[in-house]
């Protein structure tokens, strides 16, 4: 699991397999994050692998964030991120274009 | 202590293995529900998964055929009346690849190659049209053969913990997905914000709408490792033999249930039956931890008594309230520790039914077993006892008492002898009893066989209560030949010592040509009672409280009256009792008024003669140890508040010391 913020601050890069064992983590990292920004973005694009425990702390980032009146988005949401959020019924719901085109859908897109 | 999953899973399998035989013999009895059915395939499907996790091949392979067999049953198509022997037998060879895995002996080279050849010869086999009748039809199986697609609304709350288990909501989810359209609704309104969130608890929960041509069985096997401590409701909402609505096929699709309710317009089919299944959440605790903690609240009993009696002697008021109120709470805590060792008296019955088809298919006898008050409790330790002597009980029931069913024709009573098992609370104690409508006990018989062994005088005029206790001596039997099930005349006189051991009673009732009945009565719990403290000489004993009726005064002039006759009048019905001085050898002179403390024994009340009665007594019970165990009248000691040692009345032994003792004399003067 690797976790990066850019250098605007504003985006947290999540990327490999993040899974409960990473989960305290990146509890931790997310608090710091939403603590830090007014708009913060969670990069989802390069997540390979995910589960229920990572998920939930993602929709309970959202839940903080919205609830201290800063702006939250998922943006990029990997194929692996959308696979499982649809099985749990969980909508993380994409901010489109939030930091550019989402590579995961670029094979949809063209077969549109 | 480490959690070791290979014996987690070798305790979970006693308990489905009891549950296999339990159900197998309902099918046995003619209850072949699809319910019963289902619940087999359940329990042999979680040993084959659980035996794969922990890495026991052997057992999961067997298992596998044994699941393939019930998963044809449930398709009704193999014929049902056989199964049971096939599964009985399926357990038994179960249970003995698990004892090999713990160090038991191995299962016999080839055995299960030749279970599992019969298992799949009866797989095979066609059903025939009456056993298809016999499958009671609730709940109704749907989607085999092309059957109907239906909505299944599905409730899917898991245990917190189950992230931490490793248990994965997403697999589940996705192969509940594999039965049909699914559409997951997650519930996140209890997800916590970023600070209060525990990565590793579940907070989701989720309502999944279903469409698919499965039946319930089918939704329910995906959940069925995780059934035990979530709460899974699936109900059936709609009855449509419609094809598939355009948009309604394919992947999952998704919602927040938070945001978006589900919309609600879909029929409700009214006769659907509805099964919401409620798992409690439990623990399993070592039993040695369990008695660890009755030792200490007993450590904690007696000495919450040392500073109740050091308060009261020493002054100091302001400790009076708190004395009491850890009074209060000690015994609260001491009622609910003794009340966690308390089962229901089920586990041991469900047992028995085993027995008594085997030992009736032996002996060619038809018999039926009811039983009644299952759920009555007792403490494990008396449970853990009581098995064998009424195991006893039953064979004889089964061996002397149940005619041959054309024995039974003659005398004009149903062909099948019923045996009725029952447990029920009366006050402290709870009665076990075991009925039979059988021969009855011959009196002639057992008169004739105690005179030939000369326990008796020709001329003795005995009562039925005489009789009976002949029955209870040892060595007493009164069958004309042994078999190997009973007849050796070991089985009475051993099953009434083990209940006296456990400071229970036994007693017989019977009448002729119409049956028996054995009761035993049992206190609730070995480990603390209420007692009555008593003192002769400078001496204290503990009288069991759940034996006494009433005190009553012994003025030092009654007792010259009666002419060494102990006796006493009380209300008009004159009582005999125990000089316990006398019975004891306690040193010094009685006082003038003594006390009498009645106690009830078997039919009769019985006088046991103390100095003083001090009061009550919660009494933790202590062994007395080996150097002592030969010392019948005491059935144990307790530490009393000062440090001094009581010991603990057994008022049915001191009742029949006393009375060999007086018969000694006699015989000895004559």
């Amino acid at each position: 699991m690797q976790i990066t913020r850019d250098e605007s601050g504003d985006v947290l890069k999540l990327a490999g397999s993040i899974e409960i064992s990473g989960a305290k983590e990146l509890q931790d990292s997310l608090r710091d994050f939403i603590a830090g920004t007014a708009r913060a973005i969670v990069d989802l694009s390069e997540v390979d692998a995910c589960d229920t425990a990572v998920l939930q702390l993602l929709y309970s980032a959202r839940k903080t964030a919205e609830r201290s009146g800063t702006q939250f988005e998922f943006a990029r949401l990997s194929a692996a991120i959308r696979d499982a959020s649809a099985a749990l019924g969980l909508s993380l719901t994409e901010a489109p274009d939030a930091i550019g085109p989402n590579p995961a859908r670029r094979g949809e897109e063209h077969a549109v | 202590m480490q959690f070791n999953p290979i014996e987690t899973f070798l305790q979970e399998s006693e308990e489905l293995l009891a549950d296999i035989e339990q159900c197998a013999l309902a099918v046995g009895a003619g209850e072949l529900t699809a319910e019963t059915t289902n619940q087999l395939f359940r329990a042999f499907h979680t040993i084959k998964g659980s035996g794969a996790m922990c890495g026991l091949e052997a057992v999961s392979a067997f298992t596998h055929h044994v699941e393939s067999l019930l998963d044809r049953a449930r398709q009704q198509v193999v014929p049902a009346s056989p199964l049971l022997d096939l599964v009985l037998k399926a357990k038994d060879h179960i249970k003995m690849l698990l004892g090999a895995e713990q160090g038991g002996p191995p299962a016999p080279p080839g055995s299960s190659e030749m279970l599992i050849a019969a298992i799949e010869g009866f797989a095979n086999s066609e059903p025939r049209a009456a056993e298809k009748d016999r499958m009671a039809p609730a709940p109704p199986v749907e989607g085999r053969n092309g059957a109907a697609a239906q909505t299944w609304s599905i409730r899917f709350r898991p245990n917190p913990a189950l992230l931490a288990y490793g248990g994965n909501p997403i697999a589940l989810l996705k192969e509940l997905a594999q039965l049909g359209p699914c559409e997951v609704s997650a519930h996140t309104e209890e997800v916590p914000a970023l600070d209060a969130i525990q990565a590793d608890v579940c907070y989701l929960w989720w309502t999944i709408k279903l469409r698919s041509a499965c039946d319930r069985n089918a939704i329910r096997d995906v959940f069925i490792f995780v059934e035990d401590d979530s709460t899974i409701e699936i109900e059936r909402i709609e009855c449509v033999a419609a094809p598939d609505q355009p948009g309604n096929g394919g992947a999952a699709s998704s919602s927040d249930a938070a945001d978006k309710p589900l919309p609600d317009a879909v029929p409700v089919c009214a006769a659907a039956p509805q099964r919401v299944l409620v798992k409690e959440s439990t623990v399993r605790v070592p039993a040695n931890r369990l008695d660890r903690l009755v030792n200490l609240v007993g450590e904690l009993v007696m000495n919450q008594s040392r500073l109740t009696q050091a308060v009261s002697q020493n002054g100091g008021s302001e400790f009076a309230n708190p004395v009491q109120e850890l009074e209060r709470l000690v015994a609260e805590l001491r009622d609910n520790v003794l009340g966690i060792r308390m089962l229901p008296i089920d586990a041991l019955f469900g047992r028995f039914r085993r027995l008594v088809h085997d030992l009736s298919a032996e002996l060619g006898k038809e018999v039926d077993l009811v039983t009644e008050g299952a759920e009555t409790e007792l403490d494990k330790s008396i449970l853990d006892q009581l098995g064998e002597p009424l195991v006893h009980c039953l064979r004889n029931c089964l061996d002397h008492a149940v005619e041959p069913p054309a024995e039974r024709v003659a005398k004009g009573k149903p062909a099948r002898a019923t045996i009725c098992l029952s447990a029920v609370h009366t006050g402290s104690d709870v009665v076990v009893s075991v009925q039979d409508d059988g021969r009855g006990i011959d009196r002639a018989a057992v008169r004739a066989k105690a005179m030939e062994r000369q326990l008796i005088a020709p001329e003795a005029s005995l009562s039925d209560k005489d009789i009976f206790n002949l029955i209870l001596m040892p060595g007493f039997s009164t069958a004309r030949q042994v078999t190997s099930v009973s007849g050796r005349g070991v089985g009475m006189d051993a099953v009434k010592r083990q209940i006296e051991a456990l400071r229970g009673l036994l007693s017989l009732t019977s009448e002729e040509g119409k049956g028996t009945r054995v009761s035993i009565t049992l206190p609730l719990t070995l480990a603390i009672i209420d007692g009555l403290l008593v003192q002769i000489g400078s001496d204290r004993f503990i009288v069991p409280m759940a034996a006494v009726t009433e005190n009553v005064e012994l003025l030092r002039a009654q007792k010259a009256r009666n002419n060494g006759r102990n006796v006493i009048a009380v209300r008009g019905e004159l009582i005999p009792y125990i000089d316990l001085r006398k019975a004891f050898h306690v040193p010094g002179d009685a006082p003038a008024v003594e006390k009498v403390v009645i106690v009830r024994h078997e039919d009769h009340r019985v006088g046991l003669v103390v100095d003083r009665v001090l009061g009550t007594h919660q009494t933790v019970i202590q062994s007395l140890g080996k150097f002592f165990r030969n010392i019948n009248v005491v059935s144990g000691a307790t530490i009393m508040g000062d440090g001094r040692v009581a010991l603990i009345i057994d008022t049915a032994a001191i009742v029949r010391y006393v009375d060999r003792e007086c018969r000694r004399a006699v015989a000895e003067a004559a």
